[in-house]
């Protein structure tokens, strides 16, 4: 893979393991993929899968001191966040690196104000020019929160669900990041309010020209929001694609089981697809194919070994034995 | 993670060889001018007209002057402020002659009225005073002139010495500031003045300027060189002992014979102990809880069945005497002749003669206010259970045991330990608890009742000393037959000293006598 | 606020009448009188009746209450059986004394135990952690009588660097002050480092990491105000504890004259106006520490401020 001009982030053989005491876990194990500037890419899979994992490997904010990132290269703007310092790393996170957690509920501290979570963006990387609180309460406008000057200073337990995830993703774009990591910032909030704030997303990605990882285990939100697509399945990319290829010709059988498990508007079904059987243990992970024991299309050797990428066009590559050239 | 433990250990290290390093006075001795006394209790007051506790005495008197006071080295009585007595009609009356020139710590001279003052307060209910009852002998206290006054007793009244130690408190001073100023300021003329009293703390005295003020026959009172007495209150036994170690107590009393060993060990401690302190430990059967309790074989079966000597040697470790009857060695009356030796088979011999059935079980009630108290009761019940008897014993909080004591209570059970600090002279025992009027007695109907009676009374009046200690004898004989329990020891007092300090117990005394007199030797 | 201040007030009054109430009739209905208690060997039962006209024990129970009540609403708590002084006197004459244990104890053990405590939480499994957790099961475990004695043994009298007993320097403060915050400090150290991490692992610390804040602000400001709640419960109920209890066996070891020892003394001397005075000081001390820890609270925490 070549590092271009246009590539804002790259993983290379990121692997993230969790010193537990069951025993290792491997929660990401060997990811690459890159990013490239003012794109929005969907990372998608089910719960566990980890797509959180990964975001916060990009972060650097793996949960201490059981998580390790313990191999691959995290290149952001060519540079190695590994070999980042903690300063570093601190300085780059809220500037030029930032991501919007996936309760806002939770994510925003109960006992501070609104206007004081979202002042600390602008407060610790020196971004503060005039009156905090005015920058506080343009912010608050740029994400549409009714009435701002009063709202800056009420808690966030005054704030509806709706209003929070804004107030949370004003947090996220204070200092209009290079990078947004969105982790499911429509899970927690009812459809209307989750179609309002992924508007909003899109305009604000549109103004700032960020780049944006969506992860969502939600088809319909990247079909919405985002141009290309990574599916990951147990704490590897099975597949990447285009957002058109993906949902026309999916190539990974997960990805066709995600696609097929998808209620199509005006297309009847009887029952609703779903995959069989559960995503494996952690602990236990199969030797080959992580999918194979679901996979209904799996043959022997796909029990064996993990099938290599293969790429079927040229941003279009899978991890299956199906499409391996041998 | 190897490496952090090291460093942490070489730390530790060094913090601890700097332990050894540092010289050992880091702590500044105590001041020269000053003496402390340890004692374990708060004194209950200072005020000698308020007394209401025997432990309050030690402190209250240093304060004052007394009209006779006990002989420092012999503990005879001799002469303070009294400088001669005289018996008229046969005792009924007591004429004392004041000695001249004795003054109170405001200046003005002790006389006559003082004297009265101090008495007929002490005799006055209201004030709750532990004399109160004892003053009750005296009718009347006349006053001649300044310096003679007339006890006129109701009938001649033979233990009238154990009156006389009062400390003569100035009646012109208390007219002055009143009853209130009085209670937390005293005035008298004794060795010390009062400086200041913090409760749970301290009693701080100073050593009055050239005291004494006037010559006292016999009594070879001398000029102390030092200038504060402290008492200072520490009522933990490990703690104040620790003190005693380190100097920061110049003394310590009530020493009990386990913790000599450890005191012993250091060269800067000096103990000595007294074997003439009035003290005695022993056993009440108590007839109200059980009749069977008056049954004079049961009695002579556990008088018998007790080996005083083994727990003499086994718990007092040496420092006390075996004892058969109701008078220690400081007291009048004792005799050391009488004796239960310890014999088994004539203590099963006695219990099998007696009414005690086999298997029941007899309560044995004890308090921490004994020393040692549960390894004695231990003991005892070990005594008793070879002779035959089944015994249960029961620890009691002290206020609750005096409480039942006092209501002749049946949950005090069948027999109690008990300690009477002592005195020297045995008449307000016998009336109070053997004369079988008397509301504390435990034993009232004796078979030899009226004789009896009529001995302690009979003693009380007998002014002649010979015929008064021949009645003691008789009234002892009694007890000795009658089933009231089983004595079992007197204790030595042991006391500790730091080497700056120099102090001798006065004999006969229960209560740190003379504390004046510490002397300071460096 | 002030509505609510004022029923905390009436309730604090009843809950101290209430307690009042109970310990008048429950020390007088138990087995020991104080007369009995008071009085020498040899006193007479005219002394015993005296005594007990003087204490106004004579009186039935109902009417003993009824002028309790009627002299103490003028600020008049009897005087001592013992001292023979007023009892307010006698114990505020001791409260000081405690009251400066109990506060270098507690500073002692608020600074030793959150720091120990929050460290631990930062870097869990660190030498720190390790030795708090070793320390906070001793503190928890060790009975303060046997870590007085012991202390006194050792830093008294074999290596002679601190007085023993009494008051007057600082050093004298070392020993006692020590003993008592041993458990506190293990109590501070146990909670808030349980609730740090809990804190820690929570998404607004996450969140604020994202947000770049440095880690300084992020363990205090966004961690600790959160994981205060419980253990300023823990420190204000060690704070009542401190000034009212737990130093009994403390200030006896020590020979330290606060109010702990003199109420264990009091009560063994049935000296009921004493111990009266303590459980209305008492129970007026819990009551308003308990009032500011709901301020507190309301301070730290919005929600219950805006409720």
């Amino acid at each position: 893979m070549q590092t271009n001009q246009d590539t804002l982030l790259e993983l290379q053989d990121v692997t993230t393991t969790f010193f537990t005491k069951q025993g290792e876990v491997r929660a990401v194990d060997g990811v690459s993929f890159s990013v490239n500037k003012g794109e929005v890419v969907g990372l998608v899979g089910e719960s566990g899968c980890g797509k959180s994992v990964t975001s916060l490997s990009i972060m650097r904010l793996v949960p201490q001191p059981a998580g390790k990132i313990v191999a691959g290269k995290i290149l952001f703007n060519s540079e190695d966040l590994m070999e980042k310092t903690n300063e570093e790393m601190r300085q780059l996170r809220g500037d030029r690196l930032s991501m919007i957690l996936q309760d806002p509920m939770v994510a925003m501290n109960q006992l501070l104000t609104v206007g004081t979570q979202l002042g600390e963006p602008y407060k610790f990387h020196d971004k503060v020019s005039g009156s905090l609180r005015d920058m506080c309460i343009r912010l608050l406008e740029k994400v549409k929160v009714p009435a701002p000057e009063s709202r800056v200073d009420d808690y966030p337990f005054q704030f509806s669900g709706g209003m929070s995830q804004r107030a949370l993703i004003a947090m996220g774009i204070a200092n209009s990041p290079d990078l947004l990591i969105a982790d499911e910032p429509t899970t927690a909030l009812d459809v209307t309010i989750a179609a309002q704030v992924l508007k909003l997303m899109k305009e604000i990605q549109k103004e700032t020209d960020a780049s944006i990882i969506l992860i969502t285990h939600d088809l319909a939100t990247v079909a919405q929001l985002c141009t290309r697509v990574l599916v990951m399945y147990a704490g590897r990319i099975v597949e990447t694609a285009p957002i058109k290829t993906f949902y026309k010709h999916p190539a990974h059988p997960y990805s066709m089981g995600l696609i097929r498990s998808v209620p199509v508007l005006g297309r009847p079904v009887d029952r609703l697809f779903s995959i069989e059987g559960q995503p494996p243990s952690l602990f236990a992970m199969p030797k080959g194919c992580r999918f194979a024991p679901r996979c209904n299309r799996a043959e022997k050797r796909c029990f064996k070994q993990y099938p290599p990428e293969t790429r079927l066009e040229a941003d279009h590559s899978v991890a299956c034995w199906l499409y391996a050239e041998d | 993670m190897l490496r952090p433990v090291l460093r942490l250990c070489f730390i530790g290290t060094v913090i601890f060889m700097i332990f050894f390093i540092v010289p050992v006075s880091t702590v500044s001795a105590a001041s020269d001018d000053t003496v402390r006394v340890g004692i374990p209790y708060d004194i209950s007051t200072v005020n000698m007209l308020e007394i209401k506790l025997g432990s309050d005495i030690p402190v209250v008197l240093l304060m004052h002057q007394s009209l006779l006071i006990p002989h420092p080295e012999t503990g005879e009585r001799i002469g303070a402020l009294a400088k001669s007595f005289e018996i008229l009609e046969n005792g009924k009356k007591i004429k004392v002659t004041l000695y001249q020139g004795a003054k109170f710590h405001t200046g003005d001279p002790v006389t006559a009225h003082d004297v009265k003052f101090t008495y007929d307060e002490c005799a006055n209910p209201s004030n709750g005073n532990l004399m109160a009852g004892a003053l009750d002998e005296i009718e009347e206290i006349e006053v001649k002139d300044d310096h003679t006054l007339i006890f006129h007793f109701w009938e001649a009244y033979a233990p009238w010495e154990e009156l006389m130690w009062l400390g003569i408190c100035s009646k012109k001073y208390y007219e002055k500031v009143g009853p209130e100023k009085f209670r937390s300021n005293p005035v008298g003329s004794g060795a010390l003045r009062f400086v200041e009293r913090r409760i749970g703390e301290h009693v701080l005295l100073e050593v009055v300027k050239g005291y004494p003020l006037y010559d006292v026959e016999g009594y070879p009172e001398e000029t102390y060189n030092y200038k504060y007495l402290k008492v200072i209150t520490v009522p933990d036994d490990m703690t104040r002992l620790a003190m005693l170690e380190t100097g920061e107590l110049d003394l310590v009393g009530r020493i009990q014979p386990h913790q000599v060993k450890r005191l012993k060990r250091n060269k800067h401690v000096t103990i000595k102990k007294s074997d003439q302190v009035p003290s005695l430990v022993g056993i009440a059967f108590l007839p109200y809880t059980d009749p069977v309790m008056m049954d004079r074989n049961l009695c002579l079966a556990a008088r018998y069945g007790i080996n005083r000597q083994e727990i003499v040697d086994k718990i007092l470790l040496g420092e006390g005497y075996p004892l058969y009857m109701y008078a220690s060695r400081a007291e009048l009356g004792y005799d050391p002749n009488v004796a239960y030796e310890y014999d088994l088979e004539k203590a099963r011999e006695f219990l099998k003669k007696s009414s005690y059935k086999k298997g029941t079980p007899l309560t044995f009630t004890y308090t921490s206010m004994v020393p040692n108290a549960p390894l004695i009761a231990a003991l005892i019940q070990q005594y008793l259970q070879r002779v035959g008897f089944t015994i249960k014993l029961q620890q009691l909080e002290e206020g609750t045991a005096a409480t039942y004591t006092r209501n002749r209570d049946k949950r005090l059970g069948h027999m109690r330990l008990y300690e009477w600090p002592g005195s020297r002279d045995p008449d307000l025992r016998l009336r109070l608890s053997s004369l079988s009027t008397s509301d504390y007695a435990t034993v009232t109907n004796r078979p030899r009742r009226e004789e009896y009676d009529k001995l302690i009374l009979a003693q009380t009046r007998e002014m002649d000393k010979a015929k008064r200690a021949d009645l003691i004898r008789q009234i002892q004989d009694i007890m000795s037959y009658d089933a009231i329990g089983a004595i079992l020891y007197g204790q030595n007092m042991i006391y500790g000293m730091s080497d700056r300090v120099d102090y001798t117990w006065t004999p006969k005394e229960a209560y740190f006598p003379h504390l004046q007199r510490i002397k300071i030797l460096k | 606020m002030q509505g609510y201040i004022l029923k905390r007030v009436l309730i604090a009054v009843f809950t101290i009448f209430a307690v009042l109430t109970v310990v008048f009739f429950v020390f007088r209905l138990g087995p020991a009188d104080p007369v009995s208690v008071m009085l020498p060997p040899n006193a007479t039962p005219q002394d015993a009746e005296n005594l007990t006209k003087k204490f106004g024990l004579d009186q039935p129970l109902g009417i003993q209450y009824v002028n309790y009540l009627k002299n103490a609403s003028q600020g008049d708590f009897g005087a001592s059986f013992r001292f023979g002084e007023p009892a307010l006197r006698v114990v505020f004459e001791r409260f000081p004394a405690t009251l400066k244990l109990g506060m270098v104890a507690f500073t002692v053990s608020v600074i030793i135990g959150l720091a120990i405590g929050i460290y631990s939480a930062v870097k869990p499994d660190s030498i720190v952690d390790r030795f708090g957790r070793v320390t906070a099961l001793a503190g928890m475990s060790l009975p303060s009588f046997w870590v007085g004695v012991m202390l006194i043994l050792f830093f008294g009298v074999t290596m002679r660097w601190l007085p023993i007993a009494g008051r007057g320097t600082l050093l004298h403060y070392v020993m006692p002050a020590f003993c008592l915050s041993l458990y506190p400090i293990a109590l501070i150290t146990r909670l808030s480092r349980s609730s740090m991490l809990d804190a820690l692992k929570s998404d607004y610390v996450v969140m604020a990491r994202i947000k770049g804040v440095p880690e300084f602000y992020v363990i205090l400001l966004h961690a600790f105000k959160n994981a205060s709640i419980p253990v300023i419960t823990v420190i204000f109920g060690v704070l009542s504890g401190l000034m009212l209890g737990s130093t009994v066996v403390v200030e006896y070891i020590f020979s330290w004259p606060g109010i702990g020892r003199l109420v264990m003394e009091s009560y063994f001397a049935r000296d009921y106006p004493v111990v009266q005075v303590f459980v209305i000081f008492v129970t007026f001390v819990v009551v308003t520490l308990n009032l500011i820890v709901d301020i507190i609270y309301a301070y730290i925490d919005p929600r219950i401020r805006y409720q």
